[in-house]
């Protein structure tokens, strides 16, 4: 028992105590391995993130049902927007004391009165928001306490209103209806964060076990002197686990700190508008028993592997053997068995989650081929390549002895690209599937601003708008829903006169009898064939009431599709007011054009609509509102799978480094040798560059063909053979690893110069 | 010659193509010093890494105070490195991690016995070797001839019956060379371990009771006449 405690004390020693060397050695290993560590508890506080949120989000859900002993809440939500902030706002209006009182404030606002969020507060306190300042007359009596809002960076307001709210909001009897929607995933959105969670997790593996494996020279000529002095075997390899267990722990430590430092930072980072609470940063406690546990199991497995072609004998490092050759029959079983999966789901419902995991499973044993083929191709290569310049030699030669460690490390960066470039294909093959926002209508001298509310109200904002704006151009118009008459389908209808509609739909020849669906339109607007009848519905309660028949609408003559249609209407049909029966004016939505507008006239005509009606909602065709969960979804999964992109891309940068500073540390002797008889240090910093460029260019070939390759068969099994490869962001991808080499090769130049004095060939 | 503690007969060992041993004998006695001489790429150290049981020969045998090394396990091959055996090689054998204390502390620790023991036993040694001053020091903080002064001390920690010494002076300028061999044969008869010392230096092999000449991996024993 002394014996063993004795070897993994000898273990622990040689890990930390061994001067510049051995530190700076601990600290890259510690470096890699904790952000690889602080990258996985990120991963595994996904979830309790986003349960916080819903659980946020869920207690301020409203209670229409009717509760009895409680006076109803007139509650209106209604909103506003701040140079590309959301603002939400809900205005209230007590009809008892028994009313209910909304979760984070202590009691509901008296007329005149706010709540607001912290966020709001500091928007409100900003020096030059002016505008929207005046969108908010009010006095402040309070801040919603943050346990009732659901992310820091959320903008709410809770507003003491009159009776006027009475018949325009809803009738609320409590708050926190607690009744959160667990819908299964779509299996293609399933398949997306599975695939996500694969390229971006496997890489942090790979860089765990590529961090205990970096100065394996130096380690096997340690233990060969170990066992020259009479450590068995079994002693040499506790003494290497005890090794790679403190850089693990170390690591396992500094990754811990990393979490807890960054958790604490989160608050005042927004992420492509996403903020975070730290307390919302937990990890899921099983994942993180797992990650203590799986992160020095790894390492000391990891480096229990590497040693197994090492006999570390006695002589181990005196005489060199060419290079074993390499299994590949397993490897190239992996990337079969992963092609086979995938082949096999194709016979499987694409509709079911088990197909979704099929494909992920497949997809996962592929894109660990990479790492797994990519020293072989490496090597493979290199054994051919002949002449060049004497630094391009020198690092051919080097590689051609040993390019396992630098192939490693790159096989984690190919992985990322591969997996990015992959899930890329998809998300821009699944964003023509979802229709996601494109780039249309962002050129704000394009962009119509629409002000939407009731008849009265749009007529007071025209009014004012008017007056403050006389500029700006005002066009009315009217929707109503129409009704089929063999069933329930309804088809919203704007009505606007054919000036608007030239404008916005682009145009030229619009006329009386004609009317505008998108190219795309679906049912049920693809059942409006001229000459159809349909009736108009009128619903009362500001819009909310049991729909009316009211009359009846014969679809016009002319139907168009057009090719140029603002994503936000594209449930629409639109015709012109003399296509169209006369609608009442109450209980008809309807708006206002104005265009076309800048961003700072959009905030003025914001701040307008506040002032001149509190029930008017302004939006912008260029804002895009996803109303189909999966959709938002969809739309959540990409955001989450480019943030997490961020962190591993990072890794993969400090791998790189932490590889190319090692390899510097461990040939110091070498490299001296060959500046002492003459090679200029250019020549061997040209060297250093080609031994990583060769092996990440290799790499990126590689992944550039795995990923699209990836993303073909997924594709063709998600049932479409829509194939978007988006060269233009491989491209810039590649070019970001070459500029990632690059800078790498640039930040170890200092180190290089000080191995290349001629007092580094001085060694024990 | 005295009583033979370790016989190797008809030792035979390839590396690739070219054989290293080709059928070479030794043997070596309780107390004696024999040095292995020969040209370079004679097999002079291949034979003594084999009579140390650090390389297996593909045939022939090692015999060590009656037990065969090529019939022992890894675990007692090692064992007998640590407590039988003491090396002193041209470079490398010091863990650079460690100071000199505590590499010369590396084969007791090794063997279980506790820190204090093993580092009061090293200081001890390092002190009748004149290097206590390179106690703290990491072996790349000192100069050739102390760090030979190290490992010599390391090899005679444990009280090793024989010391397997290869080009021990092969680093060192002929000053230090002749003080780092003086300590080991003075220490070596004083605790009457064997050493099989390999070099080419004729100075050298001068210290020794008798040569075996090694050339082509055949070894021819030479009795000296002192």
């Amino acid at each position: 028992m002394r014996a063993w405690f004795n070897d993994l004390v000898i273990g622990i020693r040689l890990a930390v105590g061994g001067g510049r060397t051995s530190v700076a050695r601990l600290v890259l290993s510690t470096v890699g391995i904790g952000i690889a560590v602080a990258v996985l508890l990120l991963a595994s506080s996904v979830g309790p993130m986003i349960d916080a949120r819903y659980e946020r989000a869920a207690a301020t859900q409203t209670i229409p049902e009717k509760i009895d002993g409680v006076d109803p809440l007139w509650y209106l939500n209604s909103g506003t927007s701040f140079r590309g902030e959301s603002i939400s706002v809900a205005y209230v209006w007590p009809t008892g004391h028994t009313a209910p009182v909304p979760p984070g404030i202590p009691k509901l606002p008296f007329d005149g009165d706010m709540y607001v969020t912290p966020a709001l507060a500091e928007l409100l306190a900003q020096p030059g928001n002016d505008e929207l300042r005046a969108r908010f007359p009010y006095h402040t009596a309070g801040v919603i306490a943050p346990d009732a809002v659901i992310e820091p960076g959320h903008a709410r307001a809770y507003v003491g209103a009159g009776p006027e709210v009475m018949g325009r909001g809803e009738r609320v009897y409590g708050f926190g209806s607690g009744t959160r929607v667990d819908r299964p995933l779509d299996p293609s959105v399933l398949l997306l964060l599975l695939l996500g969670s694969v390229a971006l997790l496997v890489p942090v593996f790979i860089f765990v076990a590529a961090s205990t494996r970096i100065a394996g020279a130096e380690r096997d000529r340690r233990l060969s002197a170990l066992r020259l002095v009479g450590a068995d075997s079994a002693q040499v390899r506790r003494i290497a686990a005890a090794e790679s267990l403190v850089s693990a722990m170390a690591g396992l430590l500094f990754g811990t700190g990393l979490f807890l430092a960054g958790r604490q930072l989160a608050e005042g980072v927004r992420l492509r508008g996403v903020s975070v609470y730290p307390a919302d940063i937990v990890p899921v406690w099983w994942m993180a028993i797992l990650i203590v546990l799986a992160i020095p199991v790894l390492a000391v497995s990891t480096a229990q592997f590497a040693m197994r072609r090492t006999i570390i004998e006695p002589l181990g490092v005196v005489r060199f053997s060419k290079p074993v050759r390499r299994r590949m029959a397993w490897r190239f079983a992996t990337v079969g068995l992963g092609v086979a999966l995938l082949l096999a789901a194709d016979g499987l419902s694409s509709n079911s989650q088990f197909w979704a995991y099929v494909v992920a499973s497949g997809a996962t044993l592929v894109l660990i081929g990479v790492p797994l083929l990519l020293p072989w191709v490496v090597e493979r290569t290199v054994a051919v390549v002949r002449g060049g310049p004497s630094s391009w030699q020198l690092a051919i030669r080097r590689l051609q002895l040993d390019s396992g460690t630098s192939s490693r490390v790159v096989g984690g960066v190919a992985v990322v690209l591969a997996g990015a470039i992959a899930l890329q294909c998809v998300l821009a093959s699944l964003a023509v599937i979802f229709d996601a926002p494109r780039e249309f209508g962002e050129d704000p001298s394009e962009a119509s601003a629409t002000v939407m509310g009731t008849s009265e109200a749009v007529d007071e904002v025209a009014e004012y708008l008017s007056r403050a704006d006389p500029a700006v151009s005002i066009s009315r118009f009217r929707e109503a829903y129409v009704r089929f008459p063999d069933g329930d389908a309804m088809v919203h209808v704007r009505i606007v006169d054919c000036p608007t509609i030239e404008r916005q739909l682009k145009v030229t020849d619009c006329a009386d009898g004609q009317f505008f669906v998108h190219p795309g339109a679906e049912e049920p607007a693809d059942g409006l064939t001229p000459g159809r009848v349909l009736s108009v519905l009128h619903y009362g309660d500001g819009g909310r009431g049991p729909g009316q028949t009211y009359g009846n609408w014969t679809v016009p003559p002319v139907r168009r599709a057009l090719q140029y249609w603002p994503t936000s209407m594209s449930w629409y049909a639109i015709t012109t007011p003399q296509s169209f029966p006369v609608v009442p004016a109450e209980g008809v939505t309807a708006g206002l054009v104005v265009d076309p507008v800048d961003p700072e006239t959009l905030e003025r005509i914001r701040t307008g609509v506040a002032l001149a009606r509190w029930d008017a909602y302004l939006s912008q065709h260029m804002v895009t509102e996803y109303q189909d969960p999966d959709r938002e979804m969809f739309v959540a999964a990409r955001r989450g799978l480019l943030i997490g992109s961020m962190f591993t891309l990072l890794l993969a940068g400090t791998s790189l480094l932490v590889l190319a500073l090692e390899h510097i540390r461990e040939r110091r002797r070498p490299l001296a040798i060959l500046a002492a008889s003459g090679v200029p240090t250019g020549a061997l910093a040209r060297s250093l560059l080609w031994q990583i460029a060769v092996p990440i260019g290799l790499g990126m070939v590689l992944a550039v063909a795995i990923g699209v390759v990836l993303a073909a068969l997924v594709m063709r099994l998600a049932g479409t053979s829509t194939l978007v490869v988006d060269w233009a962001w491989v491209g810039t991808i590649s070019l970001a690893a070459v500029g990632l080499v690059l800078l790498v090769s640039l930040v170890t130049m200092p180190f290089l110069r000080g191995a290349t004095r001629l007092s580094s060939m001085r060694t024990e | 010659m005295t009583e033979p503690l370790l016989v190797g007969a008809d030792l035979r060992k390839t590396y690739g193509q070219s054989a290293a041993l080709d059928g070479a004998s030794m043997t070596v006695g309780a107390g004696e010093i024999v040095a292995v001489m020969g040209p370079s790429g004679s097999g002079k150290s291949t034979l003594l890494h084999c009579m140390a049981g650090i390389v297996a020969p593909e045939s022939g045998t090692v015999v060590y105070n009656g037990q065969t090394l090529s019939t022992m396990s890894d675990k007692d091959r090692s064992a007998l490195r640590r407590t039988e055996f003491g090396f002193v090689f041209q470079f490398g054998q010091l863990v650079p991690e460690l100071t000199c204390l505590e590499n010369v502390a590396l084969p007791l620790r090794l063997g279980g016995l506790s820190r204090g023991k093993a580092e009061e036993s090293a200081r001890e040694w390092l002190g009748r070797l004149e290097v206590d001053g390179a106690a703290d020091k990491r072996p790349g903080e000192v100069s050739g001839g102390q760090g030979q002064r190290v490992a010599v001390a390391r090899a005679l920690v444990t009280g090793p019956k024989v010391i397997f010494a290869d080009e021990p002076t092969g680093a060192l300028d002929s000053l230090n060379g002749e003080q780092v061999m003086r300590l080991l044969i003075d220490t070596a008869k004083e605790t009457g371990a064997a050493i099989v010392l390999v070099t080419h230096e004729p100075r050298v092999a001068a210290y020794s009771d008798r040569e075996v000449i090694v050339r082509d991996g055949r070894a021819r024993q030479v009795e000296m006449v002192q």
